[in-house]
């Protein structure tokens, strides 16, 4: 499904990521761990192709294509999709025109047929159900005046109503409280299926308890420093990231 | 340095004389005009801090005849309700629905007025500002139209007064308007300027609200991209009256727009939502002059530019709290965005305040389309053009959310949509 071999990442002059690679079978899921600053949005935003993100050396394949060669809107039609570790706020822009507009586009850019405004809907209440996000949210603008935990939820709402092949959620459970950490990985395993993949990068062990990986990696010093099972994370959350390398040499 | 522009017409149309014709106080009024025109030495003071920026060269260069009455012209959607048009400053009758006035409505276009009328309004041979450009619509409007609404009159399903450029050749047309509401009265009222003619054309219009009166103007301008537009509109609002503008700038090769509004009594209160969208050369020109001359009134502006390629936008905002007018609340607010290099906003709003317990605030931004928000819709899957034209309709769609009638503000939502989506 994916794989990424010896990627260089530099952002604002400075490298970022020092040759890291990873690589996620169809209908697995990874988790990325790491200390605050490690370049784990650079991987998510490398992947989902923000501009300033420049790669100086490596590949990244997704299904046997060149993923790095093409634009965001091109990857996201593929069926990359990016939970923000910080959704963005668009106000003026309906919520709800945004949603239908981005998977039209999306089915448009596959050569699918458009849904109508009948068949969307069916769609977006079908899926809002499972997160618990009230109606209301839709008629606002992209995000805007949501709480951290409602643009959490919302960013995996997206997930579910646009079906990407590879989801990566940078952070999403960070500043959750328990019972929206639950849906919102109640949301995520209701997505599981042979497959889709998922990339989830985390901060804290507790996510894992619900969403079981089949894959822990640790990100240290720009690359993956460690791989492991769930007892990767457990021991991370007891003894740290201390003892890792946080320099490639 | 005499004007071109100044001097009369070359040949007035004898077939359509101006309005009025042979009524002893609108031939005497204009012949003032036209004496005050003959001795102006040019069409403003380019020194003068609002007519700093404006090309006046543009407007100076050629003679223009009058227009004259057009042979052809656009199509007009179906109508909606009662409506004035006018193409080239000619009433278009058969275009027209005078009819279906509610009760203590009145309009009258000024090429239907006697010399009756004309008494009843002299306020219409008053000159609208002092400059030469008042001289020269006053000397020679054709278009435009005397709307009155009585005491308690209430117009709620919107009217309209549509302008159509046509002429493609140099030439002028203007025309000047006098809108009076009673007390109490209340108007919605739709006024757009279409067309793809050319040359240059000047507007004026006195408003004129009386106690507890509320006004609902939305205002479009979509003339053709050659146009050259000189616009004034003066609204006096007496005490408790509101006026509710949304004004569209989106034609025009080059456009200035005068809005002077004075607050006269207690607790009127104004609401301006003007937005440009400018691409090409395109030059607009915001003039505000508002003045709170009694205490416990209120302004709220806000004023939004988009321009692209090499266009400009430029607003002069004034807003001026009169000695004595006490516990009046000013708000000013300008946030604009430039999608070009070569394009150009000069923002100036001004606050003169000379009264106590004051509240006023303003605001003034330039920037670009934000990367991250950008990045988020194209991360989604829409492509970049569309990310791109959603976010420039969205710097402008949330001055149209509170447009009170739906019809009227999906018809402003289409038409900014509409020119978005054809920005360079
Ligand atoms: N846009 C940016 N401009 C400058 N530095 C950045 C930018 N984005 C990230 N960085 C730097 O890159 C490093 C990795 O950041 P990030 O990928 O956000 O780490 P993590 O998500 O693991 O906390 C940090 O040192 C951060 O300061
Ligand atoms: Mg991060």
């Amino acid at each position: 499904m994916l794989s990424i071999d010896n990627l260089h990442v530099r952002v604002a002059g400075k490298e970022i990521l020092k040759g890291l690679s990873l690589t996620v079978g169809a209908g697995e899921v990874h988790a990325v761990m790491g200390p605050n600053g490690a370049g784990k949005s650079t991987l998510g935003y490398v992947l989902a192709g923000r501009d300033g993100y420049e790669v100086s050396a490596g590949t990244v394949h997704f299904e046997g294509r060149d993923l790095l060669a093409m634009e965001p809107e091109q990857r996201a039609a593929a069926g990359v999709f990016l939970a923000f570790q910080y959704p963005v706020e668009i106000p003026g822009v309906n919520n709800t025109y945004f949603l239908r507009a981005a998977l039209n586009a999306q089915r448009r850019a596959r050569g699918e047929d458009e849904l109508d405004s009948v068949q969307f809907l069916r769609r977006v209440r079908e899926k809002l159900k499972v997160l618990e996000l009230p109606d209301a949210l839709l008629q606002r603008g992209v995000n805007e005046g949501f709480s951290g935990g409602e643009k959490k939820r919302n960013e995996i709402f997206q997930m579910a109503l646009l079906e990407p092949k590879l989801a990566i959620l940078d952070e999403t459970d960070s500043g959750l409280d328990i019972d929206a950490l639950r849906q919102v990985a109640a949301g995520v395993n209701a997505q599981r299926a042979p497959g889709r993949s998922f990339i989830v990068i985390t901060h804290y062990q507790r996510l894992l308890d619900y969403i079981r990986p089949d894959a822990v990696h640790v990100l240290a010093g720009g690359r993956i420093a460690a791989s492991g099972g769930p007892e990767l994370a457990h021991r991370l959350e007891a003894e740290g990231y201390a003892g890792l390398p946080t320099e490639a040499a | 340095m005499s004007s071109m522009l100044l001097a009369a017409p070359a040949a007035e149309d004898t077939r359509a004389p101006l309005p009025g014709t042979g009524v002893a106080a609108v031939e005497l009024a204009r012949a003032a005009a036209r004496a005050r025109l003959r001795d102006a030495h040019a069409l403003a003071d380019p020194r003068a801090d609002t007519w700093r920026y404006m090309p006046l060269r543009a407007l100076e260069s050629q003679a223009l005849p009058a227009a004259p009455v057009p042979a052809g012209m656009p199509a007009l959607e179906a109508v909606q309700g009662p409506r004035l048009v006018f193409a080239d400053g000619h009433f278009i009758a058969s275009a027209s629905v005078l009819e279906g006035l509610p009760p203590g409505v009145r309009w009258l276009p000024l090429a239907r007025m006697q010399a009756a009328d004309w008494q009843r309004h002299a306020r219409l041979l008053e000159r609208e500002g002092e400059a030469a450009p008042d001289d020269w619509n006053l000397a020679y409007a054709r278009g435009g139209c005397v709307l009155e609404l009585a005491d308690g009159a209430v117009c709620a399903q919107p009217l309209e007064i549509v302008h159509i450029a046509v002429s493609t050749g140099a030439s002028a047309w203007h025309a000047r308007s006098l809108v009076r509401l009673g007390r109490g009265a209340r108007l919605c009222l739709r006024e757009r300027l279409l067309g793809a003619g050319a040359g240059v054309a000047s507007l004026r219009t006195c408003w004129q609200l009386g106690d507890g009166a509320r006004l609902d103007l939305v205002q479009q301008q979509q003339a053709g991209p050659a146009l050259r537009l000189l616009r004034r509109d003066r609204f006096t609002l007496a005490a408790g009256s509101l006026l509710r503008l949304h004004a569209l700038e989106l034609g025009a090769a080059l456009s200035r727009h005068e809005l002077a509004v004075r607050l006269d009594g207690t607790a009127a209160a104004v609401e301006l939502r003007q937005l440009s969208v400018l691409d090409a050369r395109q030059h607009a020109e915001q003039v505000l002059d508002v003045r709170h001359a009694v205490g416990d009134t209120r302004s709220d502006l806000r004023c939004r530019a988009v321009a692209a390629a090499r266009a400009r936008a430029v607003l002069h905002g004034a807003v001026r709290i009169e000695p004595g007018a006490d516990g009046s609340d000013a708000a000013l607010d300008t946030r604009n965005l430039l999608l070009s290099g070569q394009a150009e906003v000069d923002a100036r709003p001004t606050m003169e305040i000379l009264a106590d317990e004051v509240r006023a605030a303003h605001g003034a931004s330039v920037g670009q389309i934000d990367a991250g928000m950008l990045f988020y819709l194209r991360a989604r899957g829409i492509p970049l053009a569309q990310a791109r034209a959603l976010l420039v309709a969205a710097h402008g769609r949330g001055l149209l959310a509170d447009i009170g009638d739906a019809r009227l503000r999906a018809g402003a939502e289409a038409a900014l949509d509409a020119r978005v989506a054809a920005l360079e």
